[in-house]
């Protein structure tokens, strides 16, 4: 993607009122997962340990030892009613942790879960597209059936397949995500391969003597990566909520790690208790990150579309 | 048109037997047989008792050739873990559950009524409602309804599916009662639990195939055909209509029948929170369960389907739209 | 910019037949949203049938007795195959009473001289002689000639029994008998070897002398035999029943069960619902005339003498989530439930009894304890804790059991002080248990002893690292596990966590590769050997003894006990046997489980006990009440759907508006 395309997509996403609130929101959700991906250092009896992040530092309370309402000043466990440490925002859970904290925790695993995958998958994807529009024939029908086979195995059960070999965790996940999800990016870039292959540009360069390689990286690469990048965005919501359905499930991130999905799977059952602010907290994130990359998807996805390039 | 079914269902092949494969490396490369066997014999199984059970599963035949000789001297070299399990799934003899203690084939006739009784109506209520809606905002692209709407679109695509049914479930039939919560009834009584599950269903799917259809529709009123019929005063409009639609109905196709296959397995949330004893809860109970019979065999029943739907979308291309020939 | 003036045109040519789908639409809405005057009721227009309606997790695996080795396959199985002997129902200490059998076992202990080896030995035999009742029938089934049920002999118990030593049945109960009935592992042997077990060959150890009378030869002295003949796996089995249904072409026996019980099997829907109706062909059995103290004021003697089963139904709904579970309940569809742990605080007042909101619906609570161990096993063979007993008595004092009820266990578990729970002979009330109070600095102190003052290895400087294995990855079980290990984290140790899956932790114990893991046990029959035995030490893995503790004093206690009668002598070696494992320390012994049971008021008859049984046929239902409660709660909110609708006008309202106004225009 040249100079000049980058600009008419940024001014083109500017002029999109809607588009720009959401890529503020973007924004400001990136900010809260970076300071919880800065280590800060923990002096201890045993050493320096590096275990909390600049958000732990920010926002973590002590534990309390129940359910409290937000801005509560007692909670309830066991019909005993017990004073609260400190005041909190959006209430606690059932383990006494603090909602809004670990409503924050859950932002980085979203963006984590939501980009790297396809980012993975997009490394399978574009090699072997590229691959097999560029040099078609033998290996083009060799990886065309592999993802066939692929594709036609439902990811749900590949993904667990691959989940029970290796441990839980949340890079795990995104990995298994990434191997089952690369194969409609292939198509993709395949397909745009096949039209960029024959374009004028390519075979002056390949009249000139260039190399295949050169070819595939120098000319044909910069030209399907608009794909990788309307996927990117694209992508970003399906994959955040389908982490909430797999932990749903049982097969998503480890405990250890902030996961929305994983507040509500523990809230369905508060809600007939009358215990609204889990449930609502996590649904409350993910709808407005999900609702800002949706809105900013779109507008980035017409503005970097060649066919609409016309105006 | 014959012949290309037939080339199409030869050419599906090779991709079935490659399904084959891959589950059988998938399946066979984890959890060692004495575990697996551990963990379905209950309190105290005795070392005899394990070998039994992995014998009688097949799981102590070699890998991939079996040339050990029998005690009467013959050799059976494709008595291996792999070859019985091609030939277990290419000849559908499917095996019996470990927790069920059931053969899958009768447990997947049990299990696919329910599920269709939820996908089907779910799916064509879905286009009743869905494809009106996006004609209605078609018609009135550009105005502040058409913004209206899409944004109203994009907002219920936002929410996740969750969360529809979480607060679905507890608004509609806790607090005001108006459905059972949770539930089946097999026969003619399954309709009361079903309404809400399919209304959660359609609702949830709103959002995105309103968008979806409106973006067709608009595509292809505003593609050159159209223009140059105004343009020759082509009066008919009730015509032009017909182009249209005809034309905006190959990608509507292209997702609807490939989607058809996957009426059969079912909705995995709405049957887990509204019990519904469909393929999806099956799926589930097996993966919890680590039922892997029943688990290698949905995997390639799913894969048959998938390979059957993408089959039938080429042949349905070739039946819509003339101009795309039997190649 | 496409022509608008064209698209216009076209597109208001279509407001007819755009009209036309959009009233279809309106109407199919309308239509969809006045249905739901269906209301909450989940069953079918009841007959007159009396149902009891309750619920299960999940579905049973099998119901093949030979095969059953879960609380929810026991739960139905135990109603339709009664075994020779059955749980008391209402007695307490729990006992067995005669069921299929006509009166308690004949016993007789012998000595016998066998030579092995060419040693000569001395071994004590015990003979049971059991007979049967003459009025015992299978229920009615296809598998027998004309559908009639046969009468139950004494060859149909040895059968059962032969069928948990064929190793094609995959039978988890073979360890009840193995090396227990005399000549029963030649019999296992022999049908392993062959591929096929051969039914007719005789067992020396279990013969039917004629078609009432049973006699089983033990290969030792082992009183609590009469429990494994009250269990589900020695219940009479027909071989008709065995072979109709495990013919090809046929579901299989495990589906098909035929049995002696009240009841027997209508239907079975896989997650969805099992239904069991009433068996015609069940003996004559009356209620019991007494129970246990307190159980006349509880109105449990009220149909004392009556025949039984009171039932015509019972419908297991089989849910998996535990939420629809509590909903169905409190809208009365299911007739009784346990307390979800975060409906703790609604139900049950400070003084633990039940909340006035409950009171009024008319459901009534009861609490039990169970007959069960939960505990932490410290593996003896590891070399750090194996061999330190100071180290382990260090993090039993660390361990706060309370505040461990607290959070976990709504404060109700019991604080368990030693292996035996509450209710079974042996149990010493006033057992206190020298480390399992919460005590900070004596086990500090005892860490010092250790050799690990302040958690730092002496000779090493370096700092002790213990890793604690969890068998599951649920949140439970980290929430447990991070509890457990915050509470050794205070003398200055470091912990570390290993999660594996189930089949990764049954490895690991059984090659005793970890170091400590949390356990439970339920009894599988309610005697004190059943527990002891997890601490026996020829029982190491793959046995149940995990922590692979071996005691000599405690395993010849254990031996001299296994044979006992109860008896006060055989209390007393049980106090000594209990002492040696509190001081030895191989598990920190955490609680005993309550069980707390809601019950609707129609109800009648419910009394919570430890062990399955099948105690479905005491329960009485009033329907007519029932059907009152049905009628008052279920009340679809039509204020909210109208408003609802309103709402919706309103939205579609403008867009009407603007139609008219282009048509028009």
């Amino acid at each position: 993607m040249t100079e000049s395309h980058l600009k008419i997509a940024i001014r083109r996403i500017r002029k999109d009122r809607l588009a720009v609130a959401g890529f503020l929101v973007i924004c400001i959700f990136a900010l809260v997962a970076c300071l919880d991906c800065i280590p800060l250092p923990v002096r201890e009896a045993s050493g320096i340990r590096w275990g909390r992040t600049a958000l732990d530092a920010a926002f973590n309370k002590e534990p309390e030892k129940s359910y409290s309402p937000p801005l509560a000043d007692r909670g309830l466990l066991n019909r005993k009613e017990f004073a609260l440490a400190s005041r909190h925002l959006l209430g606690t859970n059932n383990l006494g942790e603090d909602v809004l904290y670990n409503g924050l925790k859950g932002v980085r695993t979203a963006f984590v879960i939501g980009i790297v995958p396809t980012l993975i998958a997009a490394l399978f994807a574009v090699m072997l597209g590229l691959f097999a529009g560029y040099y078609g024939g033998f290996i083009d029908d060799l990886i065309q059936y592999v993802y066939q086979v692929l594709s036609s195995i439902p990811s749900i059960l590949l993904l667990i397949a691959m989940l029970m070999i290796m441990e839980r965790g949340l890079w795990q996940l995104c990995v298994a995500l990434g191997v089952t999800s690369w194969v409609g990016l292939c198509r993709l870039i395949r397909g745009e391969t096949l039209k960029v292959k024959n374009m004028e540009y390519v075979e002056a360069a390949r009249a000139l003597g260039a190399s295949d390689a050169r070819l595939i990286f120098r000319h044909i690469l910069p030209n399907v990566m608009h794909i990788v990048i309307i996927e990117i965005t694209l992508d970003f919501s399906a994959l955040v909520m389908t982490e909430t359905v797999l932990t749903y499930i049982g097969v998503g991130v480890e405990p250890g790690t902030g996961s929305w999905g994983r507040m509500i799977m523990m809230a369905d059952r508060e809600l007939a208790n009358g215990i609204w602010w889990n449930l609502s907290t996590a649904s409350a994130f993910l709808f407005i990150l999900v609702l800002a990359f949706n809105t900013f998807a779109d507008t980035l996805r017409d503005a970097l579309d060649p066919r609409l390039r016309k105006g | 048109m014959l012949s290309y079914i037939v080339r199409r269902f030869l050419l599906a092949i090779p991709t079935v037997i490659g399904v084959c494969l891959v589950t059988f490396l998938l399946f066979n490369v984890f959890a060692s047989p004495e575990a697996v066997a551990r963990k379905q014999l209950g309190k105290n199984p005795t070392e005899t008792q394990i070998a039994a059970w992995v014998a009688s599963h097949g799981m102590d035949k070699p890998m991939f050739f079996n040339l050990h000789r029998e005690k009467d001297g013959r050799l059976h070299p494709f008595d291996s873990r792999f070859w019985n399990h091609m030939r277990e799934l290419v000849l559908f003899q499917f095996p019996e559950s470990d927790y069920l203690h059931e053969k899958v084939t009768s447990l997947l006739k049990q299990k696919i009524g329910p599920s269709l009784s939820l996908t089907v109506p779910a799916f064509l209520l879905s286009m009743i409602v869905t494809l009106p809606i996006a004609l209605f905002i078609a018609y009135y692209r550009g105005t502040y309804i058409d913004k209206l709407a899409l944004f109203i679109c994009v907002i219920l695509m936002s929410i996740a599916i969750l969360n529809y049914i979480i607060f679905g479930q507890y608004l509609l039939a806790v607090v005001f009662k108006y459905f059972p919560i949770y539930g089946y009834d097999f026969g003619v009584g399954a309709w009361k639990f079903l309404l809400l599950p399919v209304i959660l269903a359609v609702a949830s799917g709103l959002g995105g195939g309103v968008r979806f259809y409106r973006t067709i529709m608009l595509n292809e009123v505003r593609a050159d055909y159209v223009r140059t019929a105004m343009a020759k005063g082509v009066s008919e409009e009730g015509i032009l209509f017909k182009h249209v639609l005809k034309n905006a109905m190959i990608p509507i196709l292209t997702t609807t029948v490939l989607s058809i296959p996957f009426l059969i397995t079912g909705s995995l949330l709405l049957e887990i929170f509204f019990g519904i004893p469909g393929m999806g809860n099956l799926m589930i109970n097996a993966i919890n369960n680590h039922d892997y019979p029943v688990i290698r065999t949905l995997v390639y029943i799913y894969s048959l389907l998938y390979i059957a739907g993408s089959i039938l979308t080429d042949i349905s291309y070739t039946l819509v739209d003339p101009r795309v020939s039997f190649k | 910019m496409t022509s608008t003036v064209g698209a216009y045109r076209l597109c208001s040519m279509n407001a007819g037949i755009q009209a036309r789908r959009q009233i279809a639409v309106l109407a199919l809405l309308f239509l969809m949203v006045m249905v739901p005057a269906c209301g909450n009721n989940p069953y079918p227009p009841e007959s007159n049938k009396v149902i009891a309606y309750t619920a299960l997790g999940e579905d049973p695996r099998t119901l093949d007795p030979a095969q059953v080795s879960d609380t929810t396959s026991a739960e139905i199985l135990t109603q339709i195959y009664d075994a020779l002997y059955q749980n008391a129902y209402l007695d307490r200490p729990y006992k067995v009473v005669p069921a299929l059998a006509a009166d308690y076992p004949v016993k007789h202990t012998f000595s016998e001289n066998v030579v092995e080896k060419g040693i000569t030995k001395k071994m004590t035999r015990m003979e049971y002689t059991f007979t049967l009742r003459d009025d015992i029938y299978f229920q009615d089934d296809p598998c027998f000639p004309q559908g009639k049920g046969r009468r139950v002999t004494a060859l149909d118990v040895v059968y059962a029994i032969k069928r948990l030593a064929d190793p094609a049945v995959q039978s988890t109960g073979y360890w009840l008998v193995a090396n227990k009935i005399k000549g029963i592992d030649a019999f296992f042997k022999k049908a392993a070897a062959a591929g096929k077990a051969d039914y007719s060959q005789e067992i020396e150890g279990l013969k039917a002398v004629d078609d009432r009378t049973l006699r089983i030869t033990l290969t030792e002295a082992f009183p609590a035999f009469i429990y494994v003949m009250s269990m589900p796996y020695t219940a009479p089995v027909a071989h008709e029943a065995v072979e109709y249904y495990n013919a090809s072409g046929r579901d299989g026996f495990s589906r098909h069960p035929v049995g002696t019980g009240a009841f027997k099997l209508k239907s079975w829907k896989r997650q969805h619902r099992i239904v069991l109706e009433r068996n015609p062909n069940f003996r004559a059995e009356y209620y019991p005339l007494t129970g246990a103290p307190g159980d006349a004021e509880k109105g449990l003697l009220d149909d004392a003498g009556k025949r039984l089963p009171f039932l015509d139904e019972v419908w297991y709904s089989i849910i998996s989530t535990a939420q629809p579970v509590w909903l169905l309940f409190l809208q009365g569809y299911l007739d009784t439930s346990g307390v979800p742990q975060d409906q703790f605080d609604r139900v049950v007042t400070k003084n633990l009894e039940l909340s006035g909101d409950f009171i009024k619906k008319g459901i009534s609570l009861e609490i039990a304890s169970d007959l069960d161990i939960y505990y932490l096993a410290f593996n003896m063979r590891d070399p750090v804790l194996g061999k330190n007993k100071y180290l382990r008595q260090a993090l039993s004092l660390a361990y706060d059991t309370d505040l461990y009820n607290e959070i976990f266990m709504n404060g109700r578990a019991i604080n368990a002080q030693g292996p035996l729970p509450p209710g079974i002979f042996g149990y010493d009330p006033l057992l206190k248990n020298p480390y399992k109070t919460y005590d900070l600095t004596k086990a500090k102190e005892l860490l010092a002893r250790a050799g690990y003052p302040d958690g730092i290895d002496e000779k090493t400087g370096k700092q002790l690292e213990l890793t604690y294995d969890i068998g599951s990855d649920s949140t439970r079980a980290r929430e447990v596990a991070a509890f457990d290990m915050r509470c050794f984290e205070q003398l200055g140790i470091k912990m570390k966590l290993q999660v594996n899956t189930w089949s990764q932790q049954l490895e690991r114990s059984h090659k005793g590769t970890f170091q400590m893991f949390s356990l439970g046990w339920v009894a599988d029959y309610p005697d004190p050997e059943n527990f002891l035995q997890l601490l026996y030490g020829p029982n190491a893995p793959p046995n149940p003894n995990s922590s692979a503790f071996s005691n000599p004093e405690y395993d010849r206690l254990y031996e001299r006990m296994k044979g006992m009668e109860d008896s006060p002598e055989r209390e007393a070696i049980i106090h000594k046997m209990v002492a040696i494992v509190t001081e030895e320390c191989p598990w920190i012994f955490s609680f005993h489980s309550p069980s707390y049971v809601l019950r609707h008021a129609w109800y009648k008859n419910g009394k919570a006990h430890s062990i399955s049984g099948n105690y479905k046929k005491y329960i009485r239902i009033d329907s007519g009440a029932r059907r009152d409660y049905w009628r008052h709660e279920d009340k679809p909110n039509l204020t909210a759907l109208i408003c609802g609708l309103v709402l919706f006008a309103i939205i579609l309202a403008p867009a009407v508006l603007i139609k008219y106004r282009r048509r028009r225009r």
